[in-house]
């Protein structure tokens, strides 16, 4: 661990000594909701100039605690403190006339509005309306606390990271002064490098006795950043500690209960096979004001290996998808599928020639909620389902029904609409019907994500066996340690552009996090190491 | 054709352009909330006969126009109530009110046909309007020529430069957020919605109590769809309006003086020239997606329903 | 206590169903209302309005023929919204039908043989999809809003009527009144119900809806329909959005412009200036009151040429403005839509 961040928490320790009752103090709060208890006798307190964590996996029961404590839910039994006082939070605007704020996952910016725009909608409500002030008072805490925005951009403009400063700053300028600061998942859409940063001004912040409530899942970065931290598991406190002392390992089976189990791989990697898929100095305009650009994409997907596309969400997966699978046409010699160039063409045409992907977005895109999963079973294979024009109705029933059998998708009929199944289900039933059409090169984008721990083993299972068979795949993902364990080379992608590509065994997860970090600036600034 | 034919001209494009101004200004606010309102036609009907029945019963063309307002603002409001409050489709519910509102007023004017009034005087600004040329274009109309003018400058100012317009600009781009920010998104959407209602209504009244001071069933004539182009046309910013508007105001007009002008071109056919007009200018403003996609609310059309 | 609208969790087949029966009656006690601020007996106008039509063969014979144009643009209609392609321009549709219909009448007015009549119901349908077709283009083409450039086109065919019917294709034999020659024998409808104008247009328009309703079932384009209820899952399919608003133009308008025509070669019988073109706009209103369902468009087409017939005896025997029947249709709209909403979500009452 650097040195520098040893001493910096020392000395908040010394500052913690000297202080009165606790900020904020949770008390047995329990909350159920019909067939679920979402927190159950929860306590732990956070103290002036503290950065606490709060530690879960999905599902532990962070965001009903952070509901309750900013005001959006009341709890069922238990009391909350702030400040020495008890009292009842009836709404997150008390919670913020108290001195509370709070950075959420998904931020509530307004895309065409200017930064200061956005924060006038919040800030000063009394009072008349003057633009300029608001851009003064963010020039300002700029300045104080380093939070550098460009206060009349507007905000489709701003990179994720600012995007967050802006929120962080929104509730920094609060009527209110700022007294505990919540932050929901923070890192989570961050590189590491604005992680890096986020840090610094978060310690700054908490040096000058500002609280701060970090949740997240991330063990390093609670370890790095926090002074204590509370380990939730299924809506209990299971652990409170100084997150100094503990190891990586304890933490981990702390939040999860055991070991996760281990990846099943099959035996061991051969050696890939020809080129099936291959990309030649891609370059595409980003489609929309809100998009990406492709800059110079050179890959290639190879029999009976799994490529991993490492990166955080927003640097040019979902652009590069849509070039890939057809769905957006790209230079006609760019895109080559067994030698031949495809550029030009379309998804059904690249599907026949085995090219088969599941996406990102499952409700909506994989399935059609509304439509039974028969219809939706026929969604990427009618085709075959013709006569003449006429869909053929009683195959396509039987064909649904088989594909739940062999994918174990628990449903309560295929004549049910999809949208009544489970996120894990729906995903089984997704890759279930590509993988029945026993595609030679084939997409995943994020398959696991928000996935039950058994049905994402039996999905990635499913991968492998798919690598083995031979065929050519590519995972795109966010979470690192599952395209650790699938691949066999890995990329990252950022800002449009894509890292050499370079195989598992020996990876630098330093050297990765770099490139993730390099956005679409700091490509040339990067040594590349061919 | 010589100055004065020139003036009569100009003049009588800024008189036309007035209903579509109205009518486009209320549809731009209600748009920029978030809300597609196709009821325009309807509800400037509604405005026509209220307009002039009041008028015809109380001598007064003023108190036409107030009830004109006043029956646009009602409608505007079951258009909010209708789809902000209890969640129907907006697309449908607007057309349902444009054949509802023609059917209303048909109905309600039936007795009407015929009968006539006194229009609204003009009135002249004094001073301005003895500046030779502009003074006859400009300065020399009714009353809500001026207001049609003033309110695109103050819906502009409304919009960009103050909070009111700020919270509905952001209502209607992300009804979710602003919501969470603790923006009142539905009272928002209803007071847009009874804006645009109330000013279609005023269009509707103005035609029948000033522009041709009488009642016909059908003599919105499409002018409530034109506005809803023209929107579209000045892609959602209020100052664009005005051009838009002259444009189509001016080939609607010149299609008149051409006739009068002893140009043989057929009345029928001249008389399609207008629509022709704004399908030219939507197809050549929508030519880029981008364009389009940049500056439509994000929100129009959608419904929000706040998750209690 | 206050009403809250609450989601149901799956959206419900009865309200589906019995929500126009809801409407229909909304619509018929507001009518009675008005009839009674305006001065009106009500229940004068209601019998008027909703009983005597029926209460004769004749009056059946009128509802009949009124429905059938409606039952067509109707079952076009309903493909076209259930594809998200708004198509408002059944109007225009629809004279473009009549008019490219009436061209060989026009320059062969003495014209005979068994091919004439089939060949008039050809051109009138494609009279209707090239009209559709502009719109079409100038969506996939230029991304122009289709509600708008439809309904531009509207008045522009309209124009285009008034244009023909006063001017080059006016019978000189007319004494000055506008309007073509009247069709002859060979060029007209057959009449399947003698003594009234029930002709073999009725039989045509009563199919279209079952054509239409299998089409959506077991065809591949019914299926692409389907899926268009999701724009995302449909380019994952492989299915154009392009080809999609294509299909659903030139369906909506040949049945349109069909319609048209059978006006024309039926009941009216030259083209006119006035060839009831106002009956796009009921279309649109019969297409949402069948509930976007093929199935649905007949009692619809019944209800709404009710309505027309209605109102038309109305005006006669009570002196009633003749707006009435499209306000009737307004109302209908407006409470079908609302008691939609009950299909998806349903009142709780909650504590304030």
């Amino acid at each position: 661990m650097p040195r520098n961040m040893d001493r910096g928490r020392e000395s908040k320790l010394d500052k913690q000594a000297a202080v009165g009752p606790p900020r904020l103090e949770l008390l047995g709060l329990s909350k159920h909701f019909p067939g679920v208890k979402a927190n159950d006798e929860v306590s732990f307190e956070i103290r002036r100039g503290e950065i606490h964590a709060l530690l879960g996996e999905n599902g532990a029961g962070k965001s009903t605690l952070l509901k309750m404590i900013f005001g959006l839910l009341k709890p069922d039994a238990g009391q909350i403190k702030w400040e020495g006082r008890i009292i009842q939070i009836g709404s997150p605007r008390h919670a913020q006339s108290l001195g509370m704020g709070m950075v959420q996952q998904h931020f509530a910016l307004l895309e065409s509005l200017s930064v200061a725009e956005n924060l006038a909608l919040t800030l000063n409500r009394r009072g008349r309306f003057d633009l300029e002030r608001i851009v003064h008072q963010i020039e300002a805490a700029a300045n104080e606390y380093g939070l550098k925005v460009p206060a009349r951009r507007p905000v489709h403009h701003l990179s994720v990271g600012e995007r967050q400063r802006v929120e962080i700053l929104r509730c920094l300028l609060q009527e209110e002064p700022l007294r505990l600061l919540i932050l929901d998942e923070p890192t989570s859409v961050l590189t590491p490098q604005e992680s890096k940063a986020l840090f610094a001004v978060l310690r700054n912040l908490a040096a000058d006795g500002l609280s701060i409530l970090f949740v997240s899942h991330k063990l390093e970065e609670v370890r790095a950043l926090c002074d204590r931290v509370t380990v939730l598991r299924k809506g209990e406190v299971v652990a409170r500690l100084d997150s100094a002392k503990e190891a990586v390992d304890e933490l981990a089976r702390l939040m999860v209960g055991e070991a996760p189990p281990p990846l099943l791989l099959s035996e061991k990697r051969k050696d890939a096979g020809p080129v099936r898929l291959q990309v030649e100095g891609l370059n595409l305009p980003a489609a929309d004001p809100h998009g990406m650009p492709l800059r110079n994409i050179n890959l290639e997907l190879r029999s009976g290996e799994i490529l991993g596309l490492a990166g955080v969400s927003g640097n040019g997966q979902a652009e590069l998808l849509a070039a890939l699978t057809g769905e957006r046409r790209s230079p006609t010699k760019s895109i080559l599928i067994d030698g031949l160039p495809v550029g030009y063409l379309d998804v059904r045409a690249r599907r026949r020639l085995g090219l088969r992907y599941v996406p990102e977005e499952r409700v909506g895109k994989g399935v059609v909620p509304e439509l039974s999963l028969i219809d939706n079973g026929l969604l990427t294979r009618w085709g075959r389902f013709l006569k003449k024009g006429w869909m053929r109705s009683r195959e396509a029933r039987e064909s649904a029904w088989r594909l739940c059998e062999r994918h174990h998708v628990r449903q309560t009929g295929v004549e049910h609409p999809a949208a009544s199944l489970s996120g894990g289900n729906l995903q089984k039933f997704i890759m279930g019907r590509e993988l029945d059409e026993q595609p030679t090169i084939f997409i995943a984008a994020q398959p696991t994500w928000g996935v039950d721990v058994a049905s994402a083993r039996r999905i990635q299972s499913q991968l492998l066996e798919l690598r083995a068979r031979g065929a050519a795949l590519m995972v795109i993902s966010d979470d690192l340690e599952e395209l650790l364990a699938l691949s066999d080379r890995i990329a990252v992608m950022s800002g449009g552009r894509i890292s050499p590509v370079r195989s598992i065994d020996g990876i630098d997860r330093k050297e990765l996090g770099r490139w993730m970090g390099a956005g679409r600036e700091g490509w040339e600034s990067l040594n590349d190491v061919a | 054709m010589n100055a004065a034919a020139w003036i009569s001209l100009l003049s009588a494009v800024v008189v036309a352009a007035t209903p579509l101004l109205l009518a486009a200004t209320g549809e731009l606010v209600c748009e920029r909330a978030g809300l597609l309102n196709l009821g325009v036609e309807g509800m400037m009907a509604v405005g026509a006969v209220s307009g002039f029945i009041t008028a015809y019963h109380t001598g007064s063309a003023y108190l036409g126009l107030l009830a004109g307002i006043g029956a646009g603002a009602a409608c505007g409001i079951l258009f909010a109530w209708l789809t902000v409050q209890w969640v129907a489709d907006q697309v449908a519910t607007g057309l349902a009110l444009t054949i509802f509102g023609h059917g209303l007023s048909g109905f309600l004017g039936h007795s009407y046909a015929g009968d006539t009034i006194t229009a609204l005087a003009p009135l002249a600004i004094p001073g301005l309007a003895s500046i030779p040329w502009l003074g006859a274009i400009f300065f020399d109309h009714s009353l809500p020529v001026y207001l049609a003018l003033f309110f695109v400058f103050a819906i502009y100012w409304f919009l960009y430069r103050s909070r009111a317009g700020l919270t509905l600009r952001s209502v209607g781009e992300d009804p979710a957020v602003a919501h969470s920010l603790g923006l009142p998104v539905n009272p928002t959407r209803h007071a847009a919605a009874a804006f645009g209602g109330a000013m279609a209504g005023f269009a509707g009244a103005f035609l029948s109590t000033a522009y041709t001071p009488m009642w016909a069933e059908g003599m919105v004539a499409g002018q409530g769809w034109i506005a809803i182009g023209l929107v579209v046309f000045a892609t959602w910013r209020p100052l664009r309006l005005l051009g838009g508007a002259w444009l189509f105001a001016g080939v609607g007009v010149g299609q008149l003086f051409s006739q009068a002008a002893g140009l043989s071109i057929n009345t029928y056919l001249l008389s399609a020239l207008p629509y022709l007009a704004v399908l030219l200018a939507l197809v050549l403003i929508s030519r880029d997606p981008l364009r389009i996609r940049l500056n439509t609310p994000a929100s129009l059309g959608k419904p929000f329903r706040a998750e209690t | 206590m206050s009403p809250v609208l609450e989601r149901r969790p799956q959206s419900s087949t009865v309200m589906r169903v019995i929500a126009p029966v809801i409407a229909a009656l909304a619509a018929t006690l507001i009518t009675l209302v008005l009839l009674a601020l305006s001065g009106k007996a009500p229940m004068e106008g209601f019998y008027a309005l909703f009983l005597a039509p029926l209460a004769t063969p004749s009056g059946w014979a009128q509802v009949l023929v009124k429905s059938a144009p409606l039952a067509l643009i109707g079952a076009g209609l309903v493909v076209a919204f259930r594809a998200r392609v708004w198509n408002i321009g059944a109007q225009g549709q629809y004279i473009a039908g009549a008019v490219a219909g009436s061209v060989l009448v026009i320059y062969r007015p003495e014209i005979t043989g068994g091919w004439v009549l089939p060949v008039i119901l050809l051109l009138g349908a494609v009279g209707g999809m090239v009209y559709a077709a502009v719109p079409a283009w100038l969506a996939i083409r230029f991304n122009a809003n289709v509600i708008l450039s439809t309904l531009m086109l509207d008045y522009v065919a309209l124009a285009g009527l008034h244009y023909l019917t006063f001017g080059p294709w006016r019978n000189p034999a007319n004494f000055g009144f506008p309007g073509s020659v009247s069709f002859p024998a060979s060029a007209s409808l057959p009449l399947l119900w003698p003594g009234t104008q029930v002709d073999l247009g009725v039989l045509l328009a009563f199919f279209a809806p079952l054509l239409v309703w299998g089409l959506l079932r077991f065809s591949l384009f019914g299926y692409q329909v389907r899926v268009s209820l999701s724009e995302a899952a449909s380019v994952y399919a492989g299915f154009s959005r392009a080809r999609m608003v294509w299909q659903s133009l030139l369906l909506s308008g040949g049945l349109a412009g069909l319609a048209g025509i059978l006006q024309v070669a039926g009941p009216i019988g030259q083209l006119q200036t006035d060839i009831s073109s106002d009956l796009g706009f009921a279309g649109i209103i019969v297409a949402y009151l069948a509930q976007l369902n093929p199935l649905g468009v007949m009692p619809a087409a019944l209800l709404v040429g009710l309505f027309y017939v209605g109102s038309a005896n109305a005006q006669i025997t009570l002196g009633l403005s003749a707006a009435l029947g499209e306000l009737l249709q307004g109302i209908l709209l407006l409470a079908l839509l609302a008691a939609n909403v009950l299909v998806h979500y349903r009142l709780r009452w909650r504590q304030a």
